[in-house]
């Protein structure tokens, strides 16, 4: 109306006047037409509407329209509760989704004008730096901090490394700033490594030497690690909690293994632990050995709050030993209007919904409520587990297992169809199978792309590529009763398989290129 | 059945509890129900009367409401978000919306297979994008182009394009290694009225930046200027469309006539990134400017914000290439994943759909006319308090000097200065906090930036010196007129009362009364010992240092009030009587950390009482959002 009053102001004359009233209520009407909030969707032109899906459209629609086509696209998604090939939680009591909604309109990057909100997010550092026996610091605050996800964690600490390495390097050599951004440093690690990695070797400049393990173990040894360690090493990442297997790689003989290599070489190597999925379970299981920051070589941890830290998604946490000479590399301190602070983070702007749901879910749950759902998880995975073991065909066993088995581990079921059967369907067909029943169980084959070479190559010392494998990962909201479910569907479909497989086997082989790389 | 056997399991073995358990949402997750669940409310329970360890993690759960009621008393004890004009992020959605935003949270983005249709829309926003901003047509119809967590994200991946696409190119040039070329450090040449995303791409992917210092009439920079610095290492010219500081627009028209002489003319093949953070929502509508995007040749990307005038929500950013090859091919990760495979252009990986879905939500509620319309308003209500402003004097001048492009040609953003002919006993910063206690955030900020190669403090602008101030408000979509006449009332009550309370005694007899109050010996031992009371306690340890807190009390009794008042009005949102605080009350009021400031995070840079207590002198000045 103001614009329209400003437009009658400006108007000369009596006939330009009238034009433009003319106009305006043409223009009234057509948009009246569109918006109106009485528009039922299903009868407008919009349902009957094809194409032009990439156009700006030229009209709004009314809310309640847009909601609704909203959810069309999300109807035809798999259903996330019952997505099993994913760590992410996704399930929130109302109280938490109208906390995640207030987060949403503060930008946590704004840290002068929600100085409260904030010091939540540093509260729940410190919380996780306890969780994890982080020394105590100077001035009470860890170094550490909220991010996206995993991989903006996985990437900060990274950086954080490389610039701890390159100060180190050029003391060593004597070199200038301009030379040793010429020196390519490495990073050593089990090529079980999620996709994070990736990023940060080719972004970042990273040569990654990749370390292949058993696939009965899926682990690797401190021995293997630190045999590639040279001069070059920024880092080795230690993996707690692989998203293939659930393994841990023990992070414990690693810290051994450098220990001795950086007294004998005169290296400095640090480890990182890359602890997306177990930061929340393996501080649960207490008889674990020492994994987290009581190692003294281990100079990082991260890990995803929105897979067992059950935090929503875009939820992730980095925590350093101690800021000198290794957070403050990645610590951009930013002015930022009327303040100034400590800003670790890749992305800037963001909400804050992944601290506050993560700080709610902390004090809802407390250390026991963390334990508790622990317990349960790995109960529901023995569930499945025992399940899957119990299945036969030809009085052989159906699957073969490759988890670790019922403790010292994630709540992941992993397994392959038993090679000795010589069945005419792998493990990506029964995926399309299951997926009739609902569920989403993904399988793959046991190969990567190398991110240096680009190269298909074999992700197990021990077995060809070509072979396929699937895995389930038992979440929180995986009941005993879905698990059930999952059972009984499985065992359906492969009897089904067992019966039309021949039939359908080309279909699976259509599917192809099925290597994983990085599930969350 | 086997089904039937699972309820039974279920109910006898695996969750030995009353049904009312499984019902209840109110209880917690954990075996055993704490005392806390008996309490009558959440203000009844002991939560509420325990100076709570906040540093580690509690033993107990408790009930859902009290976590929702806890955490949103944090959220009272910030600013008010629809009154941050400091913030160019939107911050209003409609109920359906948030609906819609609570859908997406559950919805992984990175999972392509999983959630396909989920991700279609988003590769049909990209598409819409490139329709907005001109994008020459794709031979597949998919325009290369991604959706990110902010323009940072967005910024550093078309960055990186940039970056990989030179080395190829002067790898070839030269003839040399992957190994030799990794060696060479490549430079960016842009204005230094950068946002804080680049000082990250420079530190972060070891680029050189080559910045160019506008002159704060202007706050944008000529093509003459950027080409000028150009040479055979520079990857790209970043153009901002809309700096955040005036609103102003980099001539994009002008740097792509400019590039291109200097592409012919030295067999370079130097591209433009446009940083649209701010403008990719506001520039498309506005008739009168000159080709700023993809119509211009040598434009090969675009990065906006789609939480600032894209009106989504906090966490949405875009970015949009020209083409995929020899471009946007070099950040593409084809990710193999569950049953998929798909190029994923993010430095994030997994990431809520919130932000596409609010994002298709808005581009579909509104339309191109819908933003039309919005871009109007909020122009004109920027008008309205410019206008306001310009009207205000003292002593027959004008109290402010407008610093932004004006009415037209620019984001709606206001930026001004105190006149410094009236020699004000008082600066922008000063006001800022004044401002404050009438509920706005307007963000004050010194001229000056930190050098993201040297480090070293440096003015932002070629003629003038760091050290002046200047304030700037944004005028986003929900600051309608009525609210518009209501800060410039603000304005103009605080100007009045600083003129009045000029600062002198603030910085003399403030300074001499804090530096001598028991509990710190020096302003410098203030700054340090504020912070190891607050934090850091682990189990077990009991904490909190007298100190810092004391020095307060002294001050609250000293001629101080009125301005002691303001601050901690405007700064923490209480609201003091004239009486004072009591002494011992301080630490309640959370004050030791507001004198020594800690040593990271929210630290106000000119509050008097930081400026008393020997805090940063540093200026700030990177806003980004």
């Amino acid at each position: 109306f103001f614009r329209v009053f400003f437009r009658l102001a400006t108007m000369s004359t009596v006939e330009e006047l009238q034009a433009q009233v003319q106009t305006l209520q043409a223009q009234l009407a057509a948009t009246k037409k569109h918006t109106a909030p009485e528009m039922y969707y299903y009868g407008s032109k919009l349902a009957s509407k094809v194409g032009d899906f990439g156009h700006f459209p030229k009209n709004g629609v009314p809310p309640r329209t847009v909601e609704r086509m909203i959810q069309d696209y999300h109807l035809l998604d798999s259903k996330e509760r019952l997505n099993t090939s994913s760590y992410v939680n996704v399930v929130f009591e109302p109280e938490e989704e109208r906390v995640a909604v207030m987060g949403m309109k503060i930008n946590l990057a704004d840290q002068t004008v929600y100085p409260s909100s904030f010091k939540m997010h540093d509260e729940v550092v410190n919380m996780i730096g306890n969780l994890w026996n982080v020394p105590p610091s100077a001035d009470g605050q860890v170094a550490g901090a909220g991010t996206v996800g995993s991989t903006e964690a996985c990437l900060l600490a990274g950086l954080a490394m490389k610039f701890r390495w390159r100060e180190w390097y050029m003391k060593k050599h004597n070199l200038t700033h301009k030379e040793v951004l010429g020196v390519v440093p490495n990073c050593v690690m089990s090529t079980m490594y999620q996709a994070a990695w990736e990023k940060f070797f080719k972004y970042m400049d990273i040569e990654p030497i990749l370390v292949q393990p058993s696939y009965k173990t899926m682990t690797v040894t401190g021995a293997q690690i630190a045999e590639h360690v040279n001069e070059r090493t920024c880092m080795v990442i230690g993996i707690m909690g692989n998203h293939y297997g659930g393994q841990y790689d023990p992070i414990w003989d690693i810290d051994e293994a450098i220990e001795k290599v950086n007294q004998e070489k005169g290296l400095q190597v640090g480890i990182h632990v890359d602890a997306a999925s177990g930061g929340f379970i393996a501080p649960f299981q207490p008889y674990l050995p020492p994994w987290d920051f009581r190692l003294k070589n281990v100079l990082s941890i991260s890990a995803s709050g929105h897979k067992f830290g059950q935090s929503v998604c875009g939820t992730g946490w980095v925590v350093w030993r101690h800021r000198e000479g290794l957070s403050e590399h990645v610590a951009i301190s930013v002015t930022y209007l009327g303040g100034k602070g400590d800003s670790y983070t890749l992305n800037f702007s963001r909400p804050a919904s992944g601290v506050y749901v993560q700080y709610y879910k902390v004090i809802r749950l407390g250390w026991e409520g963390y334990a508790a759902l622990e317990e349960n998880m790995m109960a529901n995975t023995k569930i499945l587990r025992d399940g899957l073991k119990a299945m036969t065909k030809d009085g052989k066993p159906r699957f073969v297992m490759l988890d670790a088995g019922d403790t010292g581990c994630l709540p992941v079921v992993t397994a392959m169809l038993n090679p000795e059967l010589n069945l005419e369907y792998d493990d990506v067909r029964l995926q399309y199978q299951i997926a009739e029943h609902q569920w989403y169980v993904s399988a793959y084959k046991m190969s990567f792309n190398h991110p240096a070479t680009e190269q298909l190559e074999d992700l197990f010392c021990d077995m060809q590529g070509q072979q396929t494998m699937f895995r389930v990962v038992v979440k929180s909201n995986l009941t005993a009763k879905l698990a059930l479910h999952l059972l009984e569907s499985i065992q359906e479909c492969v009897e089904f398989l067992d019966e039309h497989a021949h039939k359908a086997s080309h279909r699976a082989k259509t599917h192809g290129d099925q290597h994983l790389h990085a599930p969350c | 059945m086997m089904f039937d056997l699972g309820c039974k399991r279920v109910s006898t073995e695996i969750t030995p509890a009353t049904p009312t358990d499984l019902t209840e949402p109110d209880t917690p997750v954990g075996q055993q129900l704490s005392p806390m669940d008996h309490a009558p409310s959440f203000y009844g329970s002991a939560f509420c009367r325990q100076v709570p360890d906040r540093d580690t993690i509690p033993e107990h759960g408790m009930p859902a409401r009290y976590c929702e009621r806890a955490i949103q008393d944090y959220h009272l004890l910030d600013s008010n978000e629809r009154l941050n004009t400091s913030s160019y992020v939107n911050v209003i959605f409609e109920p359906e919306e948030e609906r819609v935003a609570v859908m997406g949270m559950k919805i992984n983005l990175a999972d392509q297979t999983v959630y396909p249709s989920s991700f279609q829309m988003h590769d049909e926003v990209v598409n819409m994008l490139g329709h907005l901003w001109h994008v020459p047509e794709s031979p597949d119809g998919q325009t290369a182009g991604a959706g990110t967590v902010g323009s940072t994200e967005a910024c550093l991946l078309s960055g990186l394009a940039l970056k990989f696409r030179w080395r190829h190119w002067y790898r070839k040039r030269h003839n040399m290694t992957e190994a030799e070329v990794r060696g060479v450090y490549p430079n960016v040449v842009m204005s230094s009225a950068y946002q804080a995303c680049w000082e990250k791409f420079f530190k972060y992917m070891d680029v050189e930046p080559i910045l160019v210092k506008p002159s704060y009439k202007t706050m944008s920079v000529t093509a003459a200027d950027l080409a000028k610095h150009c040479n055979e290492k520079t990857i790209a010219v970043v153009g901002i469309m809309g700096n955040h500081y005036g609103g102003q627009y980099d001539p994009i028209w002008d740097i792509n006539d400019a590039v291109e002489k200097l592409n012919a003319e030295n067999g370079w093949q130097i591209g433009i990134h446009v940083d649209a953070a701010s403008g990719g929502f506001i520039a498309p509508f506005q008739d009168n400017l000159p080709a700023w995007d993809f119509r211009c040749k040598n434009v090969l990307s675009i990065s906006a914000s789609g939480h600032k005038f894209g009106q989504s929500v906090c966490g949405t950013g875009w970015v949009v290439w020209r083409q995929r090859e020899e471009l946007s091919e070099h950040v593409a990760v084809s990710v193999s994943y569950l049953g998929g495979k798909g190029d994923s252009y993010t430095l994030n990986f997994s990431r809520p759909a919130s932000g596409v879905y609010v994002q298709f939500y808005k581009f579909n509620r509104l339309g191109l006319a819908g933003y039309r319309d919005l871009e109007q308003n909020m122009m004109t209500n920027a008008k309205v308090i410019r206008d306001g402003m310009k009207r205000m004097t003292k002593d027959g001048k004008p109290r402010f000097v407008m610093l932004d492009n004006g009415d037209d040609r620019c984001l709606p953003v206001v930026t001004a200065m105190l006149n410094p002919d009236l020699n004000l006993g008082y600066d922008d910063i000063r006001l800022q906090y004044v401002i404050a206690e009438s509920h706005w955030y307007v963000s004050a900020y010194k001229m000056s930036f930190t050098h993201p190669a040297t480090e070293e403090t440096e003015a932002l602008f070629c003629d003038m010196q760091p050290d002046q101030t200047m304030f700037r408000i944004v005028v986003k979509s929900n600051l309608t007129a009525k609210l518009a006449l209501h800060l410039l009332k603000t304005l103009q009550t605080a100007c009045e009362f600083l003129d009045e309370h000029s600062a002198n005694f603030i910085t003399h007899k403030m300074k001499k009364r804090m530096s001598v109050a028991p509990g710190a010996t020096s302003t410098a031992e203030a700054a340090a010992g504020a912070a190891p009371g607050r934090r850091g306690r682990r189990r077990g340890e009991v904490a909190r240092a007298p100190g810092p807190g004391v020095r307060v009390s002294s001050m609250a009794h000293c001629e101080a009030l009125p301005l002691l008042q303001v601050v901690l009005r405007s700064e923490r949102g209480w609201l003091i009587a004239e009486e004072g605080i009591e002494p011992g009350l301080e630490s309640i009021f959370g004050l030791p950390r507001a004198v020594g400031h800690g040593t990271r995070g929210i630290s106000h840079h000119g509050s008097p009482l930081r400026a008393c207590a020997g805090g940063s002198t540093e200026a700030p000045s990177f806003p980004g959002s």
